[in-house]
C-alpha cells in the first residue's frame, strides 16, 4: 500500500478479464445552500449521518427548526432533488429530513416523489444489485413520509399511498405502500381493492424475527470449492488518524 | 482499459463523513489490503491508491464498506460462523473473496458488482455503481452478498433467488443488513432506516417464493422506555439509546423548578438499541436495572443513595442463561431485600433467578426453569408479585394462549404451579401481558387479542378460578400490542394501549363508577407514537398517573393526569430531553 509496494504480483498471463481501468475525479456534487432553509437542511444530513449523543441532539435540534416553516423546507428539497439527479443518498436524506418534520406541507412533494417512475434497469433479469436499487429507496423513503402523515390521519396521503398501490408497476414500492396504509389504521378491505389479487398476501406479512435471520454456510455448490483463503489476525478498531503515512493521503499521484 | 469519470455525493448522506476516519488507519488498510487481496494496478490510476483516505475516490469508500463489515457486530471479536452473521460477515468474506479490484464498468454496465467464480481465475470486480451510488451500509452488503458468489454460491432462478431456504446471496445481503439494524451501534439511525428499506426492497423483488415476512422498524427503538416511581415526589425513566447504552432521567418535585433531568448513561454497559429495560425500587433509595447484553446474557445495575457516593454499580451478569439479544428481563421486588427475575431463554424455557440479600452472601442464585413451560424463544414474561411470598407469572405460550403459573411459600413446598391457560383467548405470540395486582387477592390481566380487540380477564382468591376475557369497550389495537395497567387504588385500573394509528389511549375502571364497566377510550392529547409500543404507567399516588412513551421520532415523552389541577385532564406530551 506504500508507493515501494511490490506486494502484487503481474497478472498471469492469459487471465480473460478486463484490464486495470483509469478513473478521473470529477469535482464532488455540493448541494446550493443559500438561504437558512438551505443551511439547515445541510446541517439536518450531516447530523442524521453521524452517532452519539450530540449528534442526535443536532439533528432533533435542526427539525425542530425547520418545522417553524415546513413549506420552505419542502420548496428548496424540492430544488435540491431537481439538481441532484446522480446522488441518490442526498436525494433520499432530503425526504428522510422531510419525513421528519411530518407537516403535511411536505406532502405534495413526498407524493411526486413516491409516484414518480423509476428508469428500467433494476428489474432486469439475471443480474444481481443494480445502480437503479438505490434510487428506487429514494421512492420508498417518500412513500414512508406519507406514512407518517398519514398515521397522524391526514387523509390526502392515505389517497397518495392508495395511488401508489395502485400506479406503481414495483412491488418493491407497493408493499411499503400497503405497510404504510396498514399502519394508518386503513381497513383491510379499502386495500384489498387496489391490491391485485396474487399480492393480497401483502396484507398479512410479519416482521422477521432472530430465528429467520440465522445463516447457515451449507449448502451443496460451496462443497466443491476447493480451498479457502486463511487471514491473519484482525487489527481491533481504532480512530486513530496518525498513523497513515503522507504519501497515500496528500502527496505523491499520478 | 477504460476511463471513467464519478463525482462524489454529499459525503455525510452516504455515510462516509462518518466511516471514512475510522477505515484511514494505516493499520487497518494493511490488515485489509492482504485479507481481501487487493492489488496495486488494480486501484491505481486514479482509484485511489495513491488517495486512500480521500473520500471522493473509489478506494477509501471500499475500506469504509470493509471496516463496516468488520466491526459492525458489537461483540466483533467474535467471528464464529454460530454467532450472528454480522459477526462473522467479515472473516466470511475474507476466507472466499479472492482478489477485490475496482474497475469503471462491467459487461453489464448497470451492476455495481460482480464475482467470477468457479474453476478458473477468481475475482470480486467493483464498479462506479458501488462506489458512488450507494451508503456505506449497503456497500457492506453487497460485499457479503459477492462473497457467497465467491463461496461457489450462485442464483438459482435467473439472477434471483427461489426461496429464503435456498439460503443463496441475496438471503445473505438480507440477513446482514437486519442485523446491522438490530445490533450495530456504531453507526446512524438513518443508515439503519435506509438499511432495512434495502432489505425489504430484495425481499420484495429478489425471491421467487415470497419468505412472508418483512424486516421491521429500526431496532425496537420505538418500544423500550421503563418509568417507575421510587416515592410520591419523584420518577425514574430508563431506556437503551441508538448507541446501546442504557440511561435514565429522573424528575423530582422539588429539584431543579420541577424539571427533568438526565439522560445519564448508566456506566459502559451496551445493549440491543431500544430494547427494554426493566427497573425496580426495593426501597426509595435503591433502584436495580435489568437488561439482556450483548451475549444473550442477563445483565444488571445497581444504584443506591447512599453508596458509593450515589454512583450506579455494574453491569454485572446474572450467569447461566442464554436468551435472545433484546429479550425482556421481567424483574419485580417482593420486599427491600429480594429480587426475582424472569426471562424466556433462547430454546423457550421459562427461566427465573433469585437475589435475597440474606441468602448465598447476596449472590444470585438460578436460573431455575418454571415448570415445564415454553413460549418464544426470547419473548416477555410479565411477573408481579402479591406479596412478600408470592409471586405469578404470565407469558403467551407456543398455541397462542395465555398462561400463568404462581409461586407461593406456602404452597406445595414452594414448588412453582401451572401452568394453567386463562381462558380461550388467542394473542400472538410475543406479546407482553399487562398485569397488576389491585390488591393481595386479585389478579387482572390485559392482553390484544389476535383479532386487535383489547381484552382483560380476572382472578380473584375467594373462587381461585379465572373469569373472562371481557373486551373492554370498542377499543383495538394491533396484534401483539402491549397494555400497559396500573392500579391506583384496590378498586380502580387504568390501562394504556398505543392503537393502531399511533395515538395513545387510556380506559378506566372503578369499581363504584358506571356500574363497574369499562370506561373509555380516550386519546391522551396528540402524540404520535410507534403502533404496537408499551405505554409504561405510573401511580405515584392515587390521584395521580404519569406515563411514558417512545415517540414515532424516537424520543421519549411523559404526560401526566392529576385529579386536583387542570380539571383533571391530561397534561403533556413533555419531551424528556433531549
Amino acid at each position: 500500500m506504500r508507493k515501494d509496494d511490490a506486494r502484487s504480483p503481474p497478472p498471469p498471463v492469459g487471465r480473460e478479464r478486463s484490464k486495470p481501468d483509469v478513473f478521473d475525479a470529477a469535482p464532488p456534487m455540493r448541494a446550493p445552500v443559500d438561504n437558512e432553509t438551505g443551511w439547515l437542511l445541510a446541517r439536518g444530513i450531516r447530523a442524521i449521518h453521524l452517532t452519539g449523543d450530540e449528534a442526535e441532539r443536532d439533528s432533533a435540534h435542526v427539525i425542530g427548526l425547520l418545522r417553524r416553516d415546513p413549506r420552505a423546507a419542502a420548496e428548496v428539497v424540492e430544488q435540491w432533488i431537481d439538481q441532484s439527479a446522480g446522488d441518490a443518498s442526498l436525494r433520499w436524506s432530503l425526504l428522510y429530513l422531510l419525513s421528519e418534520i411530518g407537516d403535511s406541507a411536505c406532502r405534495d412533494l413526498l407524493g411526486r416523489q413516491a409516484l414518480r417512475r423509476i428508469q428500467e434497469g433494476a428489474t432486469a433479469r439475471g443480474r444481481c444489485e443494480q445502480e437503479s436499487d438505490f434510487d428506487e429507496l429514494v421512492s420508498v423513503m417518500a412513500i414512508e413520509g406519507l406514512g407518517r402523515l398519514a398515521k397522524a390521519g391526514d387523509a390526502e396521503s392515505v389517497s397518495l399511498l392508495t395511488q401508489v398501490v395502485e400506479r406503481q408497476e414495483r412491488r418493491s414500492l407497493r408493499q411499503p405502500a400497503v405497510a404504510a396504509l396498514l399502519a394508518a389504521g386503513v381497513a383491510r378491505a379499502n386495500i384489498e381493492r387496489v391490491l391485485p389479487e396474487r399480492e393480497r398476501y401483502l396484507l398479512g406479512l410479519r416482521d422477521a424475527n432472530e430465528d429467520d435471520l440465522r445463516v447457515d454456510l451449507a449448502h451443496p455448490a460451496r462443497e466443491k470449492k476447493p480451498f479457502r483463503r486463511a487471514t491473519g489476525p484482525r487489527p481491533p478498531p481504532t480512530t486513530l488518524r496518525g498513523s497513515a503515512p503522507a504519501g497515500r493521503c496528500c502527496e505523491g499521484g499520478e | 482499459m477504460a476511463t471513467c469519470q464519478a463525482a462524489a455525493g454529499d459525503l455525510g448522506a452516504s455515510g462516509d463523513l462518518l466511516y471514512g476516519p475510522r477505515s484511514c488507519p494505516q493499520e487497518f488498510i494493511d490488515f485489509v489490503w492482504d485479507a481481501y487481496d487487493f492489488d496495486k494496478e488494480d486501484w491505481d490510476q486514479g482509484f485511489g491508491y495513491w488517495q486512500a483516505c480521500d473520500l471522493t475516490r473509489p478506494l477509501a469508500r471500499t475500506f469504509n464498506a470493509l471496516w463496516c463489515l468488520e466491526f459492525s457486530a458489537p461483540d466483533f471479536e467474535n467471528e464464529s460462523y454460530d454467532a450472528p452473521i454480522l459477526n462473522w460477515a467479515g472473516r466470511f468474506a475474507r476466507e472466499n473473496i479472492d482478489e477485490l479490484d475496482g474497475r469503471c464498468a462491467g459487461t453489464n454496465p448497470n451492476a455495481i458488482a460482480h464475482t467470477q467464480w468457479g474453476a478458473g481465475d477468481e475475482y470480486t470486480e467493483l464498479y462506479m455503481g458501488f462506489f458512488f451510488g450507494s451508503t456505506v451500509s449497503m456497500r457492506a452488503s453487497t460485499i457479503i452478498h459477492e462473497a457467497r458468489h465467491a463461496d461457489w454460491v450462485g442464483h438459482d432462478e435467473d439472477g434471483n433467488d427461489s426461496s429464503w431456504g435456498y439460503n443463496g446471496a441475496w438471503r445473505f445481503q438480507v440477513s446482514w443488513l437486519a442485523w446491522f439494524i438490530k445490533g450495530c451501534q456504531n453507526s446512524s439511525t438513518a443508515m439503519k432506516v435506509a438499511a432495512r428499506q434495502r432489505a425489504n426492497a430484495i425481499l420484495n423483488r429478489n425471491f421467487v417464493e415470497d419468505p412472508g415476512f418483512r424486516i421491521g422498524p429500526v431496532g425496537t427503538k420505538d418500544r423500550g422506555v421503563e418509568g417507575i416511581s421510587r416515592d410520591t415526589n419523584k420518577l425514574d425513566v430508563f431506556a437503551i439509546g441508538s448507541d446501546g447504552g442504557i440511561r435514565t432521567a429522573a424528575w423530582e418535585q422539588d429539584v431543579a423548578d420541577g424539571k427533568w433531568r438526565g439522560w445519564w448513561r448508566i456506566k459502559s454497559g451496551l445493549a440491543t438499541p431500544g430494547a427494554p429495560v426493566s427497573a425496580v425500587a426495593r426501597t426509595p433509595n435503591h433502584l436495580d436495572v435489568f437488561v439482556v447484553g450483548n451475549n444473550g446474557g442477563v445483565l444488571t445495575a445497581a444504584w443506591a443513595h447512599n453508596v458509593n457516593n450515589g454512583k450506579w454499580g455494574g453491569w454485572w451478569p446474572i450467569g447461566g442463561v442464554a436468551t435472545l439479544r433484546g429479550s425482556l428481563v421481567s424483574a419485580v421486588s417482593r420486599s427491600p431485600t429480594q429480587i426475582d427475575v424472569f426471562v424466556v431463554d433462547k430454546n423457550g424455557g421459562i427461566r427465573t433467578a433469585a437475589w435475597d440479600k440474606n441468602v448465598s452472601d447476596g449472590k444470585w442464585r438460578g436460573w431455575w426453569p418454571i415448570a415445564s413451560g415454553a413460549a418464544l424463544p426470547g419473548g416477555p414474561v410479565s411477573a408481579l408479585s402479591r406479596g412478600a411470598n408470592k409471586l405469578d407469572v404470565f407469558v403467551v405460550g407456543n398455541d397462542q394462549g395465555v398462561y400463568t403459573a404462581s409461586w407461593d411459600t406456602s404452597v406445595a413446598a414452594g414448588a412453582w404451579q401451572g401452568w394453567t391457560r386463562i381462558g380461550a383467548l388467542t394473542v400472538r405470540p410475543g406479546t407482553r401481558i399487562g398485569v397488576v395486582a389491585r390488591t393481595p387477592d386479585n389478579l387482572d390481566v390485559f392482553a390484544v387479542g389476535e383479532d386487535g380487540t383489547i381484552q382483560t380477564a380476572a382472578w380473584e382468591v375467594a373462587d381461585g378460578n379465572w373469569r373472562g376475557w371481557w373486551q373492554i369497550q370498542s377499543g383495538t389495537a394491533l396484534p401483539g400490542s402491549a397494555v400497559g395497567a396500573v392500579a391506583r387504588t384496590p378498586s380502580r385500573l387504568d390501562v394504556f394501549v398505543v392503537g393502531g394509528d399511533g395515538g395513545v389511549y387510556t380506559a378506566a375502571w372503578a369499581a363504584n363508577v358506571a356500574d363497574g364497566k369499562w370506561q373509555g377510550w380516550w386519546r391522551i392529547k396528540s402524540l404520535v407514537a410507534t403502533p404496537g409500543a408499551l405505554v409504561s404507567a405510573v401511580a405515584r399516588d392515587p390521584e395521580k398517573l404519569d406515563v411514558f412513551v417512545v415517540g414515532g421520532d424516537g424520543a421519549v415523552y411523559t404526560a401526566a393526569w392529576d385529579h386536583d389541577v387542570a380539571d383533571g385532564k391530561w397534561r403533556g406530551w413533555w419531551l424528556i430531553a433531549p
